[in-house]
């Protein structure tokens, strides 16, 4: 494991936290836009001229949902990166007793 | 990585042995977990043991007595002290603490305490870690105080014995780098010295050998310069030189340079920078005048040879000293750590010895001493279940201590109100600390504490409700469960931290709640979730085409029209009629009229809550009467008072049913207004169709003629709360006082001796308080009437503040109402300002503002709606229970049980 790093265990610990959340819920927002929601049309953009062509909504409903799909996987990237630092603080710790 | 980390000293090799870092203690508690769901299981199986020892009301204590052994007492006092279930009462109240027994004892255990203190600091200044096994010993006999009193003693020596050759060493040390500096340092001052004196006097170079010109004033201006060298602190030096400028009128000539190294003051240990000086000066009065200022500035003065050679001879014989020296020092550290290195192995079982000791002691001083049968005597507290534990424990203690005599416990009455000790385990604490906070029980009253462990975390969780914000604070207290053992046993400074802690189970049970409640308001993060399928069917409506809802920004859905309230979708398609299921239908969350619809069903709600709530607190109050056999309160104040509650509020409620019940969503716009009726009810105004405040359809005079009736039967009991109770104990003293006055008028009018004997009794009271009788009487009847007033007034207050809080309270209540929404419209709006930005950008932007947003949306998530609407929520509920639940039933003035425990001063004290 190279030992460099970047962040204390503190905020490691955080963003492990924070990251572990975020995987969660966008993967069940994500399901939720593919499932065409009703509770979520407020947050989808959808042109207003365009509301009554079915199509088109939901292809935006379909979007929204791949974004979300999308930050999850960005989320699981954040978290192994804070759970590497996380480890990289302990065997830091590790070495600095008396 | 620093030097100690890689070369770390000898000495500490052992303690690296046992690393103090999370990776250690996080394997170590992998083996722990799992046991506190078995206490929990156990407790869980106990609550049906609803024997004297349960939650519902505090142990029965008794007095008891305690006849001790003088050999015995001692180890008695031991054993009941692990034991910890009893409390024991000062029996030598007004006597100074110095002249009590045993305060020999205890000064000396002060004094081990304090050699303890001392080694504890000498410990910390070099960092050396106390060795922790989580033994707890017991407390030692005295002869063993003794052996330890000695041990103490001989290490407390040694280790000011080493100290103070500590600093002798160092402070040599000192003397001799300074000196090795000054010596480094002058030999630049010399040679300029030189130079200068040869440009003036064109004089041959070498100083030394002139020194037959030394005396020689006539050969110039210049004679030999003395000089003083030495040493002083650099932040000092700008204002010496500035001071020997002045005081000399400049006729001193000072040279001076920085030390490069920082030397260590052997006093405090600190590193401090010091500057090298030399003065050169010319006669007596100036040296001394250099002298004296030097003295004041605290610079310490070396003598220095003139010539070069004495100056390179005594360097050498310098620089050994300092290497012998500094072999001394490191050998002299070695030993102290060797030392402190096996006191720290000891020192935490020491202090708990100590402290053990010193308890015991302090406990033996509030006994009485019998010295005559050489046996001492204690009073205290016990709870009637733990008897047999305590008389074990005694019959233990004597047997140890080799006494032959047993120890005798004897049960007494008293009169005295007993503690109140209630038994918890790790899960009631939580509460029965939130219950006592406001204040104790009285002896053997109901304990609200059982009902509030459900109770409590329902209000919070009504003024809380959202599924996601319950699921984050389940999984917070999941955490503090999980590692529970480790948060035990490694106590933080931080006290929010151990609040929240010390509150887990609390935090467990309101996270679950408010996932249900949350279900039941249908928010998780504000949004709503469709489980049963909506039982709106807006594309019913026949008018509504596209080219309609193209044409409008907003319409009202109405489920008069048929097929557009169908019902649920499952599991009947199409068409019942019944609402959603279980919750608030998720339609609601894209109605601009949300919040009022909502606002409806919560203030109903906040009302049937409150309304619960207090007539259980009336029920338990009337539990209370039965139980203290007070049924006088029971007649004359808890029936009106139930009365009271039941006609303004219960009718309320049950209109509410009603109204709930008998109106559908088809004829909902003809549904009365519950609140203009209860105002037209006390206002003995009559329901009218126009004022929409029929309730019962058709049936407006039946209901007039019973809300007539309601509101009289109210106002009957308002007289009998106020004064049936007065009435009645003013009769019973009347009645008292009446068969006292008839017994004296009797015996003076018979002064026939043998009725005389009869009323013997009598007449003795007679004549030794004949004149005070006479007088007193006049002063009784005025003491009876005093009191009437006072009892009049005392029973006027309840009854006024029981009827106004029947309202108050009940208003009380719609803070649950008040919260929620709160709650949901922050919620609301944090999602749609922070996370729907995000999501509504389409493409690439699209997701990396979702990604950025939701730190953003995560944190406030975190801070202002769990910490701060927690917190709120947490208050709030808690007010409802101190305030509106316990007003009806509690009276909370009692003391607490507090046991002579071991566990609890060894703990207490070493959280200082």
């Amino acid at each position: 494991m190279v030992r460099t790093k970047l962040i204390g265990p503190k905020c490691s610990r955080c963003c492990m936290v924070t990251s572990v959340w975020g995987v969660v819920m966008f993967l069940l927002m994500g399901g939720a836009y593919k499932l065409h929601s009703p509770a979520l049309y407020d947050d989808v953009n959808i042109n207003a001229t365009r509301i009554a062509d079915k199509e088109y909504v939901y292809s935006m409903y379909d979007e929204t949902g791949t974004n979300c799909f999308i930050v999850a996987g960005v989320y699981v990237a954040v978290f192994f990166f804070s759970l590497w630092q996380f480890r990289v603080n302990q065997t830091l710790q590790a070495y600095t007793i008396r | 990585m620093s030097a100690e980390a890689i070369f770390p000293p000898a000495s500490s090799v052992a303690s690296c042995l046992r690393p103090k870092t999370r990776v250690y203690s996080s394997l170590q508690e992998q083996s722990l977990i799992g046991i506190d769901l078995h206490e929990t299981v156990k407790w869980l199986l106990n609550i049906s043991n609803f024997t004297m020892g349960s939650l519902y009301r505090s142990e029965e204590m008794c007095l008891a007595q305690l006849y001790l052994q003088s050999e015995a007492a001692f180890a008695c006092v031991s054993e009941l002290g692990e034991l910890g279930l009893v409390q024991f009462r000062d029996l030598n109240p007004n006597v100074n603490a110095f002249l009590r027994k045993f305060v020999h004892d205890v000064r000396r255990c002060d004094e081990m305490e304090r050699k303890l203190r001392f080694l504890e600091r000498e410990l910390n200044k070099d960092n050396i870690p106390v060795d922790d096994d989580g033994d707890v010993p017991l407390a030692p006999l005295p002869r063993e105080m003794i052996e330890l009193e000695g041990k103490f003693e001989k290490l407390e020596s040694d280790m000011k014995e080493v100290n103070g050759n500590q600093e002798a060493l160092r402070k040599n040390f000192l003397e001799l780098s300074e000196l090795k500096q000054i010596l480094k340092k002058t030999q630049g001052f010399f040679e300029e010295a030189t130079m200068y004196q040869t440009e003036h006097t064109g004089f041959a170079p070498e100083l030394e050998e002139d020194s037959s010109r030394a005396g020689d004033l006539s050969r110039g201006p210049f004679t030999k310069l003395g000089f003083v060298a030495g040493v002083i602190l650099r932040e000092k030096m700008l204002a010496f030189e500035r001071v020997l400028w002045r005081a000399c009128r400049g006729n001193v000539f000072l040279r001076h340079a920085e030390m490069e190294v920082p030397l260590v003051d052997p006093y405090t240990g600190d590193k401090v920078n010091k500057c090298v000086f030399i003065i050169f000066f010319q006669g007596d009065q100036l040296k001394n005048r250099v002298k004296k200022i030097c003295e004041g500035f605290r610079a310490t003065l070396y003598p220095c040879p003139e010539s070069p050679q004495e100056r390179r001879e005594i360097a050498v014989g310098v620089t050994t000293r300092l290497e012998d020296l500094q072999t001394v020092l490191n050998q002299t550290e070695d030993h102290r750590r060797i030392v402190l290195s096996q006191v720290a192995h000891n020192i935490r079982v020491w202090f708990i010895k100590v402290r053990k000791i010193k308890a015991i002691y302090d406990t033996l001083n509030l006994f009485n001493v019998n010295i005559a049968e050489k046996c001492l005597i204690a009073e205290c507290w016990c709870p009637v279940a733990d008897l047999e534990k305590i008389q074990g424990a005694l019959r233990h203690a004597t047997e140890t201590s080799g006494s032959s005599v047993p120890s005798i416990l004897q049960v007494m009455k008293s009169d005295e109100s007993p503690p109140t000790y209630n038994r918890t385990n790790a899960f009631t604490y939580g509460f029965e600390t939130l219950i006592d906070a406001f204040g104790v029980a009285n002896y053997r009253e109901v304990n609200p504490t059982p009902f509030t462990i459900i109770s409590f975390p329902f209000l919070f969780a009504v003024m809380f409700g959202d599924l996601g914000h319950g699921f984050l604070m389940l999984m917070f207290s999941l955490y503090m469960l999980y590692y529970q053992r480790y948060f035990l046993r490694n106590k933080t400074d931080n006290e929010i931290w151990e609040m929240m802690f010390g509150g887990r189970y609390l935090i467990l049970l309101m996270g679950l709640f408010s996932m249900y409640t949350g279900f039941l308001y249908n928010e998780c993060f504000s949004i709503s979730v469709n489980v049963f399928g909506s039982a709106w069917n807006v594309s019913a409506d026949p008018g509504w085409d596209t080219e309609y809802l193209k044409s409008q920004t907003s319409l009202m859905v109405d489920p008069g029209k048929p097929g557009v309230f169908r019902g649920s979708t499952l599991p009947y398609p199409n068409s019942t009629g019944n609402p959603y299921p279980y919750g608030i239908d998720p339609i609601w969350q894209l109605a601009s009229n949300k919040i009022t619809f909502l606002n409806s069903y919560k203030m109903k709600g906040a009302v049937i809550l409150g309304f619960v709530q207090m007539m259980f607190g009336l029920i338990l109050a009337l539990n209370n009467h039965l139980y203290f056999k007070n049924y006088l309160s029971l007649f004359c104040e808890w029936i009106p008072q139930i009365i009271f509650l039941l006609c303004v509020i219960g009718y309320l409620v049950i209109l509410i049913f009603y109204k709930w019940a008998v109106w559908s969503a088809a004829d909902s716009s003809q549904a009365p207004s519950l609140l203009i009726g209860l105002i037209n009810m006390f206002m003995f105004t009559a329901p009218s169709q126009t004022a929409d405040t029929v309730v019962f359809s058709g049936q407006a005079g039946l209901q007039q003629g019973l809300q007539i009736f309601i509101v009289l039967l109210a106002v009957f009991c308002i007289p009998w709360m106020l004064f049936t109770k007065p009435v009645i104990i003013y009769y019973r003293n009347k009645q008292k006082q009446a068969t006292a006055g008839y017994g004296e008028v009797h015996t003076s009018v018979n002064g026939i001796s043998d009725r005389a004997d009869i009323l013997a009794h009598d007449e003795l009271n007679i004549n030794h308080e004949s004149e005070l009788d006479s007088s007193s009487e006049s002063e009784k009847h005025e003491e009876e009437e005093f009191e009437m007033g006072q009892f009049m007034i005392i029973q006027v207050i309840h009854t006024i503040e029981y009827c106004l809080s029947c309202i108050s309270h009940t208003a009380s209540y719609l803070r649950l109402w008040a919260l929620s929404l709160a709650h949901s419209e922050l919620s609301q709006v944090l999602w749609t300002m922070v996370m729907s930005i995000g999501l509504k950008e389409p493409g690439a932007l699209g997701v990396v503002m979702s990604f950025l947003l939701f730190w953003v949306f995560s944190s406030l998530t975190v801070g202002i709606l769990l910490i701060m609407e927690g917190l709120s929520a947490f208050l709030h509920a808690l007010r409802l229970h101190w305030v509106e639940f316990q007003s009806k039933f509690y009276k909370g003035e009692g003391y607490m049980f507090s046991p002579f425990s071991f566990h609890v001063i060894v703990e207490g004290k070493s959280e200082e």
